[in-house]
C-alpha cells in the first residue's frame, strides 16, 4: 500500500495547507469495496487536571446518552461519537503509605497504571505508559512514533507536589519506567517540526549532501559517547542510552525520509498566520495544538499523541471564562457552592476546546468515513473530586469510531474500581498491540467494542 | 505549591503528619567492616541510646508507633540498641526533628518536659551524625546534562554568540527543588533533535562560510517607495514616477540590479522595431511600456517593457559601484497613458512591479565575507588554509579545532577526538566547499557530542561503591564553573586546570572570588536564588486584577529584578548572607518606589535605597516573595508559613494527608469569619493543629502585606491583628519582630541555606551521609561573619564536591 500511496500522491490544497494525503487510496478502495486501502486507526489521550464537578460530568442515567450534564453539554451535536465512562479506577494514584501526592501519583499512574517511586530525584520511576507501548510495537510505520503536546511547561521552582518530582505531575508519556517524554508547548515549535521540514528549494543534490554531513555527524558523536559507555555508572548509563535511544530515533526518521522520497507536509499559511507574535491566548494555544494534531494524523506524520490541556495540579487562572482564582486552588472547593460553580465552568470550557477538536476530525474526510471514525480518543483526568482527591469513578470519555468498532451515544458504568488500564488495554488491542498488560490490568473491559 | 494551597480543605490526620515527610532515603552504604575503635565508639554510642533515648521513646511514642503498623508507617518498638536503630533507620530518623520543634508527641497526649525534649532529641541527633560522619561518603552525582540556562551560557561564552537556541527546548524537570538535578534532567528525542537543529543553526552564526552569504537580496512590491500603490499584480505605478528602495552596498563591486515587472497595454498595435518579447525583431503590437533603472537618481538603463501585468519578466542591469554606503535605487515609468475612447483593455497603461533585487558579484561576495566576519567568527576561525592541498587544509583545521574542542569539552582532548574531527571538516572539502564551511561541521559535532552535552566525570570503577577519588582538575573547574557561572570555565579557569593548580584549596578559592565578582555570577541570581526563593514564579503569578488594579508587568518586572538584584549584590559585594532576613536596604525603581509607598525615588532604573522605617528589609518584605506565595485573590498565611518553613529554616512541613477531611458543612459558617479566624477553626482539628500552628502563626504576622505585597493595616475594614506563635513558645507581632525571631534562629537559616547551595552546586540531593559535612560547613560560615563567599567556600571545598565515588547500584539498574 505504501508504495502504490507514494506513486498516486496527489496535493490537495484546503484552507490554505496544502498537504499530501496518503488516503487517497483509502477513498478509491472504499469505492471498489475493498478494504485493503483504509486509513490507518489514530488513538489520542487528552488530559485534563485536578478533578472534575462529578455533579455536571456524570450523565443521570446508565445506557444511551440522554440531554447531556452541563460539562459535556458542548457536545451535544456529536453525541453518537462518544462514549462516557464511569466506574474507572486508577489504583496506584491513591497514597498506598505513600502521604500526600495525589496530584503527582494520578498524572504519573493515569497511562501508566502503576505506583510512582516517592521521590523528589533520584531513582524516578513509574512504569511504561500505553501511548508509548503502542508507539514501540507501531509507531515505526510514520515518521513521528508518536507526539506529545501540552499547554503548560514544567514546573519553575520548588518541587510540584509533596516531595515529588515534577516529572510526574508534567507528563503522562512514559517511554520507559524511568524515561519521561518531553512534551512541546510552543505551537511554532510543534509546527516547525511536523511541518516545516525541508526547504522545497533545496536541490536534491544539496539535499543528498547534507544527509551525508548530517550521517557523518551523528557516527562522530556515536562513538564519543561509546567511548564514554565504560567508564560510566548505571544511573550514567541511563542518561547515555537515552542519548542513543535519541540518535536512533533520528536515524529512523531520516531513513523513514528517504523511504517515503518526500516529505509530507508542505506548508501551513493558515496555521502559521495564527502563530505570530507570542504564546497564544489559552484557548487558541488549545485549538492551535489540537489544529496541529489532527493535521499530524490526517497527514499520517504519527498516529498517536497525548495532548495536556494542563499539567496537574496546574493553578491557572481561567480568566476568560471569569475566573479569577487559580485552578488548583479553586479545585479544594470544600463544597464552596461558588468554587463548586467556577470548577463546573472550567470543566465546560474544557470540554468545548474538546468540542473543537472533535469537529475538527469530523470534517476531515477519509474514504467514506471521518478522521474522528479513525481514531479512539480518550478525554479526562485522573482526579474525581479535586477536593477529595479520589481516583475512583474518574471522569472519562470516549470519543472516535475505532475505524467503524466503536459505537457512540452511550453512558458505560463500569463496576467502580475496575482498573482504568483495562480501557487501555483494550484500545490497545484494537491498535494492533494485543495481548499486553499494563500496570494494575486484570483484563480487557467490555461493552466498549 | 500544591499543599496546602487552600486552608479550607488542608487537615492533617495523626496518622499522615509523619508520612512521608523526610526526603527519601537511601539504605545506609554500609562500606568497610568498621574498625575496631568504630565498634568502641558504637558501643559508647549504644550506652547513650540505652540511658537517654530509649526510656523516653517507650513512655511517649511506643503508644501509637508500634511495629507492624504503627501511626503514619512509623515504627519505633522493636529496636532495642542504637546498632539496630542504625538498620531500620527511616523511621528514626524523623524522631530527634518531630520531638525538638515540639511537633510531636500530638497536643492531647502526654507530653515529655522540655529538658527530656532535649536530652533525646539531640542525643539521637549527635549518634546519627557521628555514625554517618564514619561513612564518610561523598556521595556520587549522577551525570549532568545541561539544562536549558546552561545551555546558552555555555553557547554564549564558547562561541560568543547570544542567540539562546535552548529558548525553544523543552522545560527541564526540577527535582529537590532545582532544574539543575542529574537524576532528572533526562534527554528525550525530543530534546536530541532540538539538539541537532540548534547546532546547525548555532554554527552557521557564529562562523561565516562564503556559501552561506545570500547573494541576492530581494524587496517585494510591499517595501518600494514612491508614488504608487500596492495591487494584486505588484506596486503600481498609474502615473510617470519613481518606485525605489534604500540599498547599503557593503563595499565597492559589481552588483546587478534585477526588476521583474510588467505593464498593460494601451493603444492600437503598431509595427514594432527592436526586439519583442519572443526576441523577434519585426512584430505588431501595442506600444510598449518604457522603463528606466535608476541609480543615484540617475537613469543607468531603459528597457521597452512588453511583459503584461500577469506574466511579469526581469529586466536586468549591472552597475558598478564606487563607493560602499546607502544608495537609491529606482525605477521609473517614463510613458503613462491612458484614453478612455479607446476599447477596454487598451486604453490604459498601468506599470506594475512584483520586486526589485540586487545581486552581488562573487568578488563582491568574497570582500564582505571577509570584512564583515563577527566576533564569533575571528574567536573560533583563528587560522585558515594557506594552500589548496590536504596537508594544509588539515594543519588549519587541526590550529582551529583542538583549542575549540579544548574549551567545549572542559577537558584535554586526545589526538584521536582531533583526528575525527577533522574529518568532519573533510566532508567540506570532498566537496569542494569553503574550509570556514568544514569548521562548521565539525563545530557542529562538537555541539551534539555527548562530552559537550553532559558533564561526564567518567570512574576508572564506577559500579564499585567502595571507589573513591578526588576529581580531577578539569572536572574541578568545571563543577566550579557551571556552580558559579552556569557556564564552562574560561581561559584563566581552564588554563589553572591545565597546570594541574585546581587542587590547591587556595588557588580555587582565589578563583571562586575573582567568579562571584563577574558580572556571569548574576546567574546564580537567576538560576539559584531564582528557585531557592522561588522567584521564578513571579513571571506566571497571575494576580487578580480587578481585586489588585495596580498590578501589571512593570510592576511585576520590578519585583523580580528588585530580589534579584538584592541577592546579586550580596554575592557580588559578599556580604552577610543574614541580610537575607532582614537589611536595612534595598533596590528600588518609581514603580517599586510607590507599590511600597517610599518616597523620593525617580525614573525606572533600578538604584540601592535606604530603608526607612520597619516596614521592608530583606526578602520576606520583598513584593515578590510576598506575591509569589498568595493566591490570585487573597494572602495565603499558610503558604507564607510554608515558604518561610521550607526556604529559610529548612524545616518543611510534611504533606497533607491523601484523603483531606471535610472541616465544613456547605453554607456553615466558617467562610464567613476573618481568615485568622478561619484558621483559628481550622486549628482546632487536632489532626491540622500541629503544622499549621508552625505556618499559621509565620503567616499571620506577614498579614501586613496584601497579596501583592502592598503594606496595610487593615483587611477589608477590620484591623489586622498581626501577631503569631511558634511552637517552641516564641512569641511576636508583625513582620519586624518575625525578622527578629528569624535572625535569632540564624545558624538553622545558615544551615538550610548552605544546604540549598549545596544541593544547586553538586546537582544532587543532600543524602543523610551530608549531613554531617553540612553541620561543619554551616559553622564554618558562621565563624567567617556569614559572608556569602564563606558559603561558597564551604560548599566548594566540602568533600561532596571535591570527590566522588562508584554508583551503588551497581548492575541493578
Amino acid at each position: 500500500m505504501k508504495n502504490a500511496n507514494m506513486t498516486r500522491r496527489t496535493l490537495l490544497r484546503g484552507a490554505g495547507v496544502a498537504l499530501a494525503l496518503p488516503y487517497l487510496e483509502a477513498v478509491a478502495f472504499a469505492q471498489t469495496g475493498k478494504s485493503e486501502g483504509e486509513a490507518p486507526l489514530r488513538m489520542a489521550f487528552l488530559f485534563v487536571p485536578n478533578g472534575i464537578n462529578m455533579a455536571h460530568w456524570t450523565p443521570a442515567t446508565e445506557g444511551a446518552l440522554g440531554a447531556l450534564p452541563h460539562a459535556l453539554e458542548p457536545l451535544a451535536g456529536m453525541k453518537d461519537h462518544f462514549n462516557v465512562l464511569t466506574g474507572l479506577t486508577q489504583n496506584w494514584a491513591f497514597a498506598h503509605g505513600d502521604g500526600g501526592g495525589d496530584h503527582a501519583r494520578s498524572a504519573a499512574a493515569w497511562l501508566t497504571g502503576c505506583k510512582p517511586v516517592k521521590t523528589s530525584g533520584a531513582n524516578i520511576k513509574v512504569g511504561l505508559s500505553a501511548d508509548q507501548l503502542a508507539a514501540a510495537k507501531r509507531g515505526a510505520l510514520t515518521r513521528f512514533p508518536s507526539l506529545e503536546i501540552g499547554c503548560e511547561r514544567g514546573g519553575l521552582a520548588g518541587d510540584c507536589d509533596s516531595s515529588y518530582s515534577c516529572a510526574y505531575s508534567n507528563t503522562i508519556s512514559w517511554r520507559t519506567e524511568n524515561s519521561p517524554v518531553a512534551k512541546e508547548v510552543d505551537p511554532r515549535l510543534v509546527f516547525e517540526r511536523l511541518f516545516g521540514g525541508e526547504d522545497p528549494n533545496e536541490s536534491a543534490e544539496a539535499r543528498d549532501q547534507r544527509k551525508l554531513n548530517n550521517k557523518s555527524i551523528l557516527d562522530f558523536v556515536l562513538e564519543d559517547a561509546k567511548s564514554l559507555q565504560g567508564r560510566l555508572g548505571a544511573h550514567d548509563r541511563h542518561k547515555i542510552d537515552e542519548y542513543f535511544t535519541g540518535i536512533r530515533e533520528i536515524e529512523r526518521r531520516m531513513t523513514f525520509l528517504e523511504k517515503a522520497g518526500k516529505e509530507t507536509g508542505v506548508s501551513g499559511e493558515a496555521l502559521k498566520a495564527r502563530m505570530s507574535g507570542g504564546m497564544p491566548d489559552y484557548p487558541d494555544h488549545v485549538r492551535l495544538l489540537g489544529d496541529m494534531m489532527v493535521l499530524a494524523f490526517q497527514a499520517d506524520i504519527t498516529r498517536i499523541s497525548t495532548f495536556m490541556f494542563a499539567n496537574e495540579g496546574s493553578n491557572r487562572a481561567y480568566k476568560q471564562i471569569g475566573i479569577n482564582d487559580g485552578h488548583h486552588e479553586t479545585s479544594h472547593h470544600g463544597r464552596n457552592p461558588e468554587k463548586l460553580e467556577n470548577i463546573k465552568k472550567i470543566n465546560r470550557f474544557h470540554v468545548e476546546q474538546l468540542t473543537y477538536i472533535l469537529q475538527k476530525m469530523q470534517s476531515i474526510k477519509e474514504g467514506n468515513r471521518t478522521l474522528l471514525d479513525n481514531t479512539m480518543l480518550v478525554y479526562g483526568g485522573g482526579i474525581s473530586d479535586g477536593d477529595r482527591h479520589n481516583h475512583d469513578d474518574l471522569p472519562l470519555l470516549i470519543a472516535g469510531g475505532a475505524g467503524g468498532t466503536l459505537k457512540g451515544g452511550q453512558h458505560i458504568k463500569y463496576k467502580n474500581g475496575t482498573p482504568m488500564t483495562n480501557l487501555l488495554i483494550t484500545m490497545l488491542d484494537r491498535f494492533g498491540v494485543p495481548g499486553e498488560s499494563l500496570g494494575d490490568s486484570t483484563g480487557k473491559v467490555q461493552q466498549l467494542f | 505549591m500544591f499543599r496546602h494551597a487552600s486552608l479550607l480543605v488542608i487537615g492533617l490526620p495523626l496518622a499522615a503528619l509523619t508520612a512521608g515527610a523526610a526526603l527519601p532515603q537511601k539504605k545506609p552504604v554500609q562500606k568497610n567492616p568498621a574498625p575496631a575503635s568504630a565498634k568502641a565508639a558504637l558501643a559508647t554510642a549504644a550506652g547513650n541510646f540505652e540511658r537517654d533515648v530509649l526510656p523516653l521513646i517507650q513512655k511517649y511514642c511506643v503508644g501509637c508507633h508500634t511495629a507492624p503498623n504503627g501511626s503514619g508507617a512509623i515504627n519505633l518498638s522493636s529496636e532495642k540498641s542504637f546498632a539496630s536503630v542504625l538498620k531500620s533507620r527511616t523511621s528514626w530518623d524523623r524522631v530527634s526533628g518531630v520531638v525538638l520543634e515540639k511537633r510531636m508527641p500530638p497536643a492531647d497526649m502526654p507530653q515529655p518536659t522540655d529538658a527530656e525534649r532535649k536530652r533525646m532529641g539531640n542525643t539521637l541527633e549527635s549518634l546519627f551524625s557521628q555514625a554517618d560522619c564514619k561513612i564518610n561518603d561523598p556521595g556520587r552525582v549522577t551525570m549532568r546534562r545541561l539544562n536549558r540556562a546552561e545551555y546558552n551560557n555555555t553557547i554564549r561564552d564558547l562561541l560568543g554568540v547570544n542567540v539562546r537556541p535552548a529558548d525553544d527546548f523543552p522545560n527541564d524537570d526540577v527535582g529537590y527543588g532545582f532544574d539543575n538535578i542529574g537524576d532528572v534532567l533526562s534527554l528525550s528525542p525530543l530534546l536530541m533533535e532540538k539538539y541537532l537543529s540548534a547546532a546547525a543553526k548555532t554554527a552557521q552564526t557564529a562562523i561565516i562560510a562564503a556559501e552561506d552569504k545570500p547573494r541576492l537580496q530581494k524587496f517585494p512590491a510591499g517595501v518600494l517607495q514612491g508614488p504608487g500603490s500596492i495591487s494584486g499584480e505588484g506596486y503600481q505605478l498609474a502615473t510617470n514616477g519613481e518606485a525605489s528602495v534604500e540599498y547599503t552596498f557593503p563595499v565597492p563591486g559589481t552588483y546587478t540590479i534585477i526588476v521583474r515587472a510588467g505593464a498593460s497595454t494601451f493603444g492600437n498595435d503598431t509595427r514594432l522595431i527592436g526586439k519583442g518579447k519572443d526576441g523577434k525583431p519585426d512584430k505588431l503590437g501595442p506600444e510598449p511600456a518604457k522603463m528606466a533603472i535608476q541609480y543615484k537618481g540617475a537613469a543607468i538603463r531603459g528597457f521597452d517593457v512588453f511583459a503584461g501585468p500577469n506574466n511579469q519578466l526581469d529586466y536586468k542591469t549591472t552597475v558598478a559601484v564606487e563607493q560602499a554606503g546607502k544608495q537609491k535605487i529606482g525605477v521609473a515609468f517614463l510613458n503613462d497613458a491612458y484614453d478612455e475612447k479607446l476599447p477596454e483593455g487598451r486604453r490604459d497603461r498601468n506599470f506594475y512591479i512584483e520586486s526589485v533585487s540586487i545581486e552581488a558579484s562573487p568578488e563582491v561576495i568574497n570582500s564582505t565575507a571577509r570584512r564583515e566576519l563577527p566576533f564569533s567568527h575571528r574567536k573560533i576561525v583563528i587560522d585558515t588554509p594557506d594552500d589548496t592541498s590536504d596537508a594544509e587544509w588539515n594543519r588549519a583545521a587541526k590550529a582551529v579545532l583542538a583549542p575549540l574542542a579544548h574549551r567545549a569539552f572542559r577537558r584535554p582532548v586526545t589526538e584521536a577526538e582531533v583526528t575525527r574531527l577533522i574529518g568532519l571538516t573533510r566532508l567540506a572539502k570532498a566537496q569542494k566547499q569553503s574550509f570556514e564551511k568544514g569548521i562548521q561541521l565539525a563545530l557542529q559535532g562538537i555541539l551534539v557530542s555527548p562530552s559537550f552535552l553532559f558533564r561526564p566525570e567518567p570512574d576508572a570503577k564506577p559500579d564499585d561503591p567502595n571507589y573513591r577519588r578526588q576529581l580531577n582538575d578539569h572536572e574541578l573547574a568545571t563543577r566550579l564553573s557551571y556552580f558559579l557561572w552556569s557556564s564552562l570555565p574560561d581561559d584563566e579557569l581552564l588554563g589553572l586546570a591545565d597546570q594541574k593548580k585546581l587542587q590547591s584549596p587556595g588557588v580555587l578559592l582565589a578563583q571562586a572570588k575573582r567568579m562571584l565578582k563577574d558580572p556571569r555570577s548574576r546567574s546564580l541570581a537567576e538560576n539559584f536564588a531564582g528557585q531557592w526563593l522561588q522567584l521564578r514564579k513571579v513571571g506566571v503569578v497571575q494576580p487578580d486584577t480587578t481585586r489588585f488594579p495596580s498590578f501589571n508587568d512593570p510592576l511585576r518586572n520590578a519585583m523580580r529584578t528588585e530580589a534579584e538584584l538584592f541577592f546579586s549584590g550580596i554575592v557580588q559585594e559578599d556580604r552577610s548572607v543574614l541580610e537575607f532576613l532582614d537589611s536595612d536596604y534595598t533596590y528600588l525603581n518609581e514603580t517599586l518606589a510607590k507599590h511600597y509607598g517610599t518616597p523620593g525615588v525617580q525614573g525606572e532604573e533600578f538604584r540601592r535605597v535606604a530603608l526607612q522605617g520597619a516596614q521592608r528589609g530583606g526578602v520576606l518584605s520583598m513584593a515578590s516573595v510576598l506575591t509569589l506565595t498568595s493566591n490570585p485573590g487573597r494572602t495565603s498565611p499558610v503558604k507564607r508559613g510554608k515558604w518561610v518553613l521550607e526556604n529559610l529554616l529548612g524545616t518543611p512541613p510534611p504533606p497533607p494527608p491523601p484523603n483531606v477531611p471535610e472541616l465544613d458543612k456547605p453554607g456553615g459558617k466558617i467562610e464567613a469569619e476573618t481568615l485568622r479566624k478561619r484558621l483559628e477553626i481550622h486549628r482546632s482539628n487536632p489532626a491540622c493543629a500541629n503544622c499549621h500552628a508552625q505556618m499559621d502563626g509565620i503567616g499571620l504576622a506577614l498579614e501586613n502585606y496584601d497579596a501583592i505585597g502592598k503594606w496595610r493595616t487593615e483587611d477589608a475594614g477590620k484591623p489586622m491583628d498581626v501577631s503569631g506563635t511558634l511552637p517552641d513558645g516564641n512569641k511576636f507581632t508583625g513582620p519586624k519582630e518575625l525578622k527578629r525571631v528569624l535572625l535569632s534562629k540564624k545558624s538553622q537559616f545558615t544551615k538550610a541555606m548552605t544546604e540549598r547551595l549545596l544541593t544547586y552546586a553538586l546537582g544532587r540531593g543532600v543524602e543523610r551521609t551530608d549531613k554531617c559535612n553540612l553541620d561543619t560547613m554551616a559553622k564554618s560560615v558562621e565563624t567567617k561573619n556569614f559572608k556569602f563567599s564563606a558559603m561558597v567556600e564551604a560548599v566548594i571545598t566540602s568533600k561532596p564536591f571535591r570527590e566522588r565515588r562508584g554508583d551503588e547500584s551497581g548492575k541493578k539498574v
